[in-house]
């Protein structure tokens, strides 16, 4: 038990990153990071008060409904959490080799994996399922009572998907060791599952706005909500979470959930028992299988050289191809689907006009996270950073191809981008809002704020590289100066969408003086600011590189 | 070939002077071993002098280019090899040599024989087009060493390369840096096999606390070969010293040269 309790205090300090120097950068970028996460945090809260708001205040009221759909919604959001977790943590996680070389056995491993999966998902449940129950409470007016017994009720909400996740873990361990080295075919599946999910977000969407615009027309017909009722009543055991909470504390559901958890976790625990060593010790070996190369003894000149390494990084690592390609791709997909949402929103004029300023909105915040993986251009050369400095190409040619490397792939979806709206939107259809020099002023700005985003997020990381990398030389954690980077591209989507969407149709004076009174001399006005902007970062990016590099410090 | 003048080297927020007015002059053609204990400065030298960290002032010029002003020049004309094995490994073998023969704008006629020879005397027929992090230590360092002679470097750098490798590689790395060196390249490597040392190299350097204590020529005096250890121990205490007495003192200062 000591054994235990030691493995899970140094893993717990680890994730946490505790004992880590206390300096003001670290300070600095945790408040920035503490900052992103309650904005993103907030707007969770937000939309889960308006969506609920909308079900349980129906003319039909839906209030038991409601309480199933959150009680399963909230065992999915668990099972992914503590099936991604424990995948990573107990399988992937490079350590456990490390830990089998000491007095250490493999049932130890697994019992501090698996209480840090159980914390790591009741601390998801508080912040995630919980709130559906006080929202619930909030609307319904409930008593004091009930706050306390659905707050009672997570480590219950947790242990029945934390005992399933330890079971899908197995086979997903295993199906991810046989696909292992299919690149091709598991990055078209994460893209798709990727693509899918935002596509049927911004549906739901569309129509939950579509119903709240409509005071007269219900979301849901009487035949569709005695329909959604049976179901409700009879998805086991999601009902027995709603039985227990709504209404008359029901004790019988609470024993049959009991029931069924312990259950549950038993099997769990006799599965896991007989098969998680083996499975450790075959993912370590695994780790190393390498793939067999066919020999060309091409010669190419420096450039393609240093930017063919590049795409063969990036292309020979899952986690790195999906960084560098999911958003470029779901960015026109949303693009689209947004411009649609806002010409639902009102009129048609109304919502047609602010397409060109949505688009740009839209465009930059997927420019900045796809262009957030510049974050860490440096730092993920690893452990072969030394080859960076030996090798006879000047510093600013390497920092050049870095950056034509993210510019080529968002140049690329804000083209697609760009085409989509045009077709979808241009034309009569949305009453001429979308023009050809809307298009062409947008790619321009955004092609601008790529150049912008792309050299700060790699100036930053030459600043403060990481080089922390695991066994295969791929990065262990996100540098600290993504959120940096991605902040301040959020702040410059929004300033530049905003000031698109006001100003292409209101004038704009300033102490009397007219700044811009139509839509094209808002695109010149951002245009230049846009250039100013890339100017400037570029030549933070290559002014006296060669000292700026030389200092950079190997791990 | 190699001259460093006048070198020293202190790290931010560390009060002590990792190399301390280091001064070293190689010749053409010949083995320098370069020796010290753990932390003497040996490695903080190395990486001085091909590039990868600053240094606080002196000069560094390999075949006549300095390392600062005139960079690729210099680098062109020189092969590391670092102590770590560290390479891309998600590169096959041959990738990774063909990557960095890219980047010396080696021939493609004169790569093709460079690698088939070198894959030859490594023995690596059977590894070279699998992925690097399927390779042992062994074979990553000559995988190292094959992508820092690519180019036929004049200057020859290795930090530590014996280190964790079974007799017979330790003896084809032994065997290419002395044919290396007999095409008249220079050769610079770094070693705490003191054996190895006296049996491969022309003139041995030992650093002690970032300062060059001697350089002995043991082609000149090849007594000082067989009291390599007795000298090693000395300079830089433990070990077993056999005995010490000012005409092998006097024969040590004379034999620097700076």
């Amino acid at each position: 038990m000591n054994t235990i309790l030691t493995l899970l205090k140094l893993d717990i300090k680890t994730k946490l990153g505790l004992g880590k120097k206390i300096t003001r950068k670290n300070i600095v970028s945790g408040i920035i990071n503490i900052l992103f996460t309650l904005i993103i945090y907030s707007v969770y809260i937000i939309g889960l008060y308006f969506l609920s708001s909308i079900v349980i205040n129906s003319n039909v009221p839906m209030e038991y409904e409601y309480l199933v759909v959150c009680s399963g919604l909230g065992i999915l959001i668990e099972l992914l959490i503590c099936t991604s977790v424990f995948v990573k943590n107990l399988y992937y996680d490079g350590e456990n080799e490390l830990l089998l070389r000491f007095p250490v056995n493999g049932n130890q491993i697994f019992a501090t994996k698996a209480i840090l999966t159980y914390i790591i998902g009741l601390t998801a449940s508080l912040f995630f399922v919980y709130p559906m129950y006080i929202v619930y409470g909030i609307i319904t007016s409930a008593p004091a009572i009930h706050y306390v017994t659905t707050f009672l009720l997570l480590p219950l909400v947790t242990l029945l998907p934390f005992s399933i996740a330890c079971l899908i873990a197995l086979p997903v361990i295993n199906i991810t060791n046989l696909i292992k080295n299919r690149f091709a075919l598991l990055l078209a599946l994460m893209i798709i599952i990727v693509v899918a999910s935002f596509a049927v977000y911004m549906i739901l969407l569309k129509g939950v706005l579509e119903y709240a615009q409509s005071s007269t027309t219900s979301l849901l017909s009487e035949g569709t909500r005695d329909y959604i009722r049976n179901i409700a009543s009879s998805l086991i055991p999601f009902n027995y979470y709603a039985n227990v909470i709504y209404g008359e504390f029901d004790l019988g559901s609470l024993f049959i959930l009991i029931a069924i958890t312990l259950a549950v976790s038993a099997i769990a625990f006799l599965v896991s028992k007989r098969t998680v060593y083996p499975i450790v010790l075959k993912s370590i070996e695994r780790e190393s299988e390498a793939m067999e190369i066919k020999p060309i003894d091409k010669v190419r000149p420096v450039f393609s050289a240093l930017l063919r390494k590049e795409y063969v990084l990036i292309f020979r690592s899952l986690n790195y191809s999906f960084q560098y390609l999911s958003m470029a791709i779901t960015a026109p997909i949303m693009v689209f689907f947004c411009n649609d949402l806002a010409s639902t929103i009102g009129d048609s004029s109304v919502g047609g006009s602010i397409i060109p300023g949505l688009t740009m909105l839209v465009v930059i915040i997927f420019i900045t996270i796809i262009v957030s993986f510049a974050s860490t251009a440096i730092s993920r050369e690893g452990n072969t950073f030394y080859l960076t400095k030996i090798m006879p190409v000047p510093y600013r040619h390497q920092i050049l191809i870095k950056l034509i490397l993210y510019f080529v792939v968002s140049s690329a979806s804000v083209l697609v981008s760009c085409i989509i709206v045009w077709i979808a939107f241009g034309g009569e259809k949305y009453g001429n809002h979308v023009q050809f020099v809307d298009i062409i002023s947008i790619f321009g700005i955004a092609e601008l704020i790529i150049i912008t985003l792309s050299a700060m997020a790699i100036k930053s990381d030459m600043k403060t590289p990481t080089f922390e990398v695991s066994k295969s030389g791929e990065l262990v954690n996100a540098n600290k100066n993504v959120s940096i980077n991605m902040l301040t591209g959020v702040l410059i989507a929004v300033l530049f969408g905003l000031f698109t969407m006001i100003f292409s149709y209101l004038p704009l004076t300033i102490a009397g003086l007219p700044i811009v009174s139509n839509n094209k001399q808002v695109y010149v006005l951002l245009l230049i600011i846009a250039s100013i902007f890339a100017s400037l970062s570029l030549f933070s990016l290559f002014f006296r590189i060669d000292k700026h590099y030389n200092k950079i410090k190997e791990i | 070939m190699l001259i460093i003048k006048d070198l020293v080297k202190k790290y931010p927020n560390n009060n002590y002077t990792s190399v301390d007015h280091i001064s070293i002059s190689l010749r053409e053609g010949e083995i320098f071993g370069f020796l010290g204990k753990n932390g003497a400065g040996k490695s903080t030298t190395i990486k001085c002098l091909t590039g990868i960290i600053p240094y606080d002032s002196g000069s560094i010029s390999i075949c006549g280019y300095d390392i600062i002003k005139d960079s690729i020049k210099a680098k062109m004309n020189m092969g590391y090899v670092p102590d770590n094995h560290m390479v891309i490994e998600k590169l096959s073998g041959r990738e990774y040599v063909n990557y960095v023969a890219d980047l010396y704008r080696v021939e493609k006629m004169i790569r093709i024989e460079r690698i088939r020879y070198f894959t030859s005397i490594f023995n690596l027929e059977a590894a070279i087009d699998k992925q690097i992090k399927s390779y042992s230590h062994g074979m990553k360092q000559k995988i190292c060493i094959m992508a820092a002679l690519i180019h036929e470097p004049k200057l020859w750098v290795l930090d530590e390369p014996m280190m964790g490798l079974d007799p017979q590689s330790t003896q084809d790395i032994i065997n290419y840096m002395s044919e290396h060196s007999s095409k008249g390249n220079t050769v610079f490597f770094s070693s705490h096999n003191l054996d190895i040392v006296k049996k491969l190299c022309d003139r041995v350097g030992i650093i002690n606390s970032g300062k060059l204590e001697t350089i002995i020529d043991l082609n000149d005096t090849p007594s000082e070969r067989d009291k390599l250890e007795e000298t090693f121990f000395r300079i830089c205490g433990g070990g077993m010293v056999k005995s010490t007495d000012a005409s092998q003192s006097s024969t040590l200062i004379q034999n620097q040269i700076i």
